[in-house]
This record gives structure tokens, sequence and C-alpha cells, in this order.
């Protein structure tokens, strides 16, 4: 979809003086600056209702913030274009889709029409035989390897996955990340929220982790330990 | 949920897409033609040139003022009706949504008796736009409380609750009005393609071709929409353009059907599932068509009981008809599907 070197420069994510949350609402983090830079993955941890998700669909254009701007390569994204947006990001919910009738195929159909490619990443994820099964008939976990997929398939410099371990067993986790490695190689820019922050811990493709505490926002060591973080809240 | 379908039909299921639709294409002629030839005057092709010849005029009046507006209506406000229920069902991510059940229809209902009851309508054009508001708003209704609503049921609960308020309100209008509109109303109410006329059966016929084309056009964003709203805006959807254009393509639909058909239960809500039923796709791009075509039959034969099921002249109504047909359907899609999952 895009050419590959767009994917093999540095692309950033900046939130300036960014408060998210929903309208009617406490702001759930304010005065947000970061940013996020270069390929390789970029974990945010926090605990449960920290506002991960919330930030995390923020910074990938899918929500408005409250307050300041999230700036993707210097570009606020508010008024980047949607085709634009499908180019630059993808992105997986915490929640696979429990409602969607669509076959595996059809679903990823919608980005790839190459049906060979589409086998290749199924087969990758232990999803081959799945693709002629609706989406609400594979369990959470089976439904959630497939939107991994469709996120992959939808090729784009950014990956987003929020929550994205939370239905997998373990097997499932490996395949996902030796499949985010291959990615990260490939110069991809992945972003992953999590409250399971062991996780990724020694990971050699770890580019950034960003603890949400109390204070916002926290810088930790990626080749470090996460227990200092676990330990001052 | 589970998709629930299952292995009912596998020799439909082993199809082709092209198969299923050439076949359906094949009975819709069928059903057509037997419409045109079989009614209270029986023209077939042996005597059909003798027929016209021994009283052109009668057989000429009874062919393009009777038959042919009728058999087009029923194409027309299967495919129309179908279309606007599996609109709703992608939308609300909800298999039990239609026009009649969610009050648009109702809406449309009130209005035209707002129109007819209070002497102020009656013509079709008037009726038409009363129509087409009154369900515009009704959708609107329900569209902007649809957010509030978790789970499938309060959705559909909120159309009930509609549906017994407009309902209320059409009684009060009856109570205070004449007796003939009130005799006009009443017919209406029962639902019946025999009151198209050419000109009506046309311009309905014309806005579905319209509105299954502008379907057809979204069938990508309706496939997205499917897998929620934050990943369908991650994969481009503009969700209030969505909106607006379904709110659009919905309201013209169920409001032009309705003001000519009358309320006509049951062809929105149970098609989708029909086709479902008949073929493996689930992609817009395979469901339009097929709704569209399976609606049209649904439509021909439930007009079929119509006109041979009556033991008087006029038949059944045909709202009994399309209810005795559509709501085992609907039951027997609960008892297929799971609804502890959602």
């Amino acid at each position: 979809m895009n050419g590959s070197n767009q994917h093999t420069a540095d692309q950033v994510i900046q939130a300036s003086d960014l408060s998210v949350g929903y309208h009617g609402h406490l702001n759930v983090l304010s005065n947000l600056s970061y940013e996020w830079k270069g390929p390789g993955i970029h974990l945010i941890i926090g605990e449960n209702g920290s506002g991960k998700s919330t930030l995390i669909r923020t910074l990938a254009g899918l929500q408005s913030p409250m307050a300041g701007l999230v700036k993707w390569n210097g570009e606020d994204v508010a008024l980047i274009s949607s085709p634009r947006r499908v180019s630059n990001m993808a992105f997986v919910q915490s929640i696979p889709p429990r409602q969607s009738e669509l076959t595996v195929s059809e679903a990823l159909a919608l980005h790839e029409p190459n049906q060979n490619k589409v086998d290749d990443l199924l087969d990758a994820f232990n999803l081959g035989e799945m693709h002629m099964k609706s989406l609400c008939d594979l369990s959470d976990g089976l439904a959630q390897r497939v939107m991994l997929v469709r996120a992959i398939l939808q090729d784009t410099p950014w990956i987003l996955l929020d929550e994205p371990t939370a239905f997998f067993d373990v097997k499932s986790r490996q395949v996902m990340w030796s499949q985010l490695s291959a990615l990260v190689a490939k110069g991809r820019h992945v972003m992953v929220s999590s409250h399971d922050y062991h996780l990724l811990e020694g990971n050699p493709d770890l580019m950034s982790v960003t603890a949400i505490g109390a204070d916002g926002l926290e810088a930790l060591d990626p080749a470090g330990s996460f227990e200092s973080w676990n330990a001052s809240i | 949920m589970f998709n629930g379908y299952g292995t009912v039909f596998q020799v439909a299921n082993g199809m082709k897409y092209s198969g299923i639709i050439g076949l359906a294409f094949a009975a819709i002629l069928i059903l057509s033609i037997s419409h045109l030839l079989w009614g209270s005057t029986t023209m077939d092709w042996g005597s059909l040139g003798s027929w016209f010849g021994s009283s052109p005029e009668l057989a000429a009046t009874v062919f393009f003022e009777v038959r042919l507006p009728r058999v087009l209506m029923a194409i027309a406000a299967g495919a129309g009706l179908g279309i606007s229920g599996l609109m709703m069902q992608t939308w609300f991510h909800n298999p039990l949504a239609g026009p009649s059940v969610l009050g648009v229809t109702s809406g449309a209902g009130m209005a035209v008796a707002l129109v007819v009851l209070t002497g102020m309508g009656g013509g079709w054009l008037v009726n038409s736009i009363a129509a087409s508001v009154g369900s515009w708003l009704a959708l609107a209704l329900v569209w902007g409380v649809s957010t509030r609503f978790r789970g499938l049921a309060s959705l559909l609960i909120f159309g009930l609750m509609l549906n017994y308020v407009l309902g209320a309100l059409v009684t009060v209008l009856q109570a205070e009005a004449k007796e003939n509109a009130l005799q006009q109303f009443v017919f209406w109410g029962m639902g019946t393609f025999g009151q198209a006329t050419l000109l009506t059966a046309g311009v309905v016929m014309l806005l579905v071709v319209i509105a299954i084309f502008m379907a057809f056009s979204l069938h990508q964003n309706l496939d997205k929409w499917t897998m929620g709203e934050i990943t369908a805006r991650s994969m481009g959807v503009d969700e209030s353009r969505l909106r607006q254009l379904l709110i659009l393509l919905t309201g013209l639909l169920a409001g032009s059907i309705t003001a000519v058909c009358g309320p006509v239960a049951f062809l929105g809500l149970a098609t989708p599932h029909l086709v479902k039923l008949l073929t493996p796709h689930r992609s817009h791009r395979r469901l339009i068509p097929m709704t569209a075509l399976i609606g049209a039959l649904l439509a021909l034969v439930a007009d079929w009981g119509v006109k041979g099921l009556g033991v008087f002249e006029g038949g059944w109504p045909l709202n009994a008809v399309l209810s005795l047909l559509g709501a085992p359907m609907v039951i027997w899609v609960l008892i297929k599907r799971n609804f502890t999952h959602s």
C-alpha cells in the first residue's frame, strides 16, 4: 500500500499538552507531552483504569483530544485526511468483534485482495482452517488473532495494539511477538499498551517504555527492569 | 453470538453465488408471469389473444392498471424493505432490527394517519411525503437514543415502545375520524400491493433501484462497520457520513413503500435472514444484491398467498400472510442464535 521507504523512515508520534478523556467526564490524563519515535516496539504500561486505552486511541487519531494536540510526523492528526490515516496507522482494539458475521476471508479481503498473501499470514497464526468461519463464531482469542492479521495486512508504518494479549494463550503470544519482531525488522513501528509489564522485559525490540503513573507519563529504561516503576505505585 | 445459520441448506451453500442469483432471477420471472396471467380474471397464453380480441379494453385495463403495477410494486417493496432491514441490522449490529421492529414503519403510518384521518391527504403524493417525513422522524429518534443503549434487547424494547406510542396516537386519530376516511385508513393498514398504479409503482421502483445502488456503493464501509465503531474508524469509515446516508436511504425506502402499500410487516426483518440461510457469504457486496432479489421473491410468494387464500374475493390481508410466514422464521433465528453471548 505504501512505498517501502516510508516504512523504513523514522516515524514520530507526539503528544503536546495533551489531555485525553470523554466529553462530560473528568479528563483521564492531563497535560501530557511526550514523543514516541523510531522503529521498534513502544510499550505503554499502566494499571487497570489508568487511561491506557483512552491514550492509545487518542494517539491513533480515533478519539479527539480534550485539549492539546497529537501530531504524526509534525502534523496535527485532526487535520490528516482519512485515507492518509488509514495508510499510516493500523489499530487493534482490546476486544475482538463479537457481532461481525463476516467470514475471516471477507474481513481480510478488505485490506488485501491477494489471497495467497492472506493465506500465508493466516498459516503463521495457525488460522489456516478458519477462513470460511464467521468472526462471531470464533472464540475471542481466535478472533483477536484475525484482527491482528488484519492490522498487519493494512501494511502501515505504525501498528497500535491496545491490550493485545488479553485473550491470547501462551502459544498465541509467542506467535504474536515473533510476527511483531518480523515487522520491526522491516522498520515498522509498533505501539503496545498493557498492564502486564513483565511481558516484554528484556525484549530486544523494545524501543521505549512509558509508564502511566500518578504524575503523568514516566519514561523507563527499555533495557532495564520495570520493577522500579512497580514499586513506585 | 453465533452465526447460527448452520448447515440446513448445505446444497445452497455448496452452490456458486452466481447460481443462486440466477435461480432467484428465474424464480422472480416465473412468479411475475404467473401473477400477470392469473387473477380474478384468468388470462392464459392460449386464450390471451382471443381475450384481448374479444374485449381489448378490459384486458388492457386489467393488465396495465391492476396486474402489472401490482407485480412491480411487490418486487419494489420486497427488494426495498429487504435492503432497508439489512442496513438497519448492520448499522445497529442487531439481527432483529428492521423498519417495522424499530418503529420506522409506524412513524410512516402515524404520519399517513395524520393526513388521511384529518382529511388533509389521501392523495398518493401527500401520503408519500408524509410517510417519508414520519419514517425519518422515527429513524432520527431511534438513531438518537441508540447510542445510549447497550445490548441487543434495549433497542428492540425501545422500538416496541415507540410502536405502542405511535399506535396509540393512531387510535386516537381513528376515534376522531370521519367514517370514509377511517375505512380508507383501515384498508391501508392491512397492507397491500394492489393499490399501486403504474405511476406509483414506477416511482417507488425507481427510488428502490437508486437506494440499492447507494447501499451497494457503501458495501466496504458496511463490512468494516460490522467490526465495531473503533475498528471501522481505524479502517477509514466516516461514521457520521455513513449514518446520514443510511438514514436517508432507509427512510426513503420505508417511507415511499409504506405510503403506497401500507405498513408492510416482516419483509425487512426476515429477508436478510433468509439470504443468510441460502448463502455462506457475509460481505455486503454479496448480501445486498441477494437481499434485493430474495426480498422481491418473498413479496411475490406472499402476494400469491394474498390472492389464493381468500374465502372471500379479496383474499387474505398481506400483513396476515407475511406475519404467518415471517414470525416462525424469526423465532427460528432466535432459537438458532445464541443470544447469551451478546
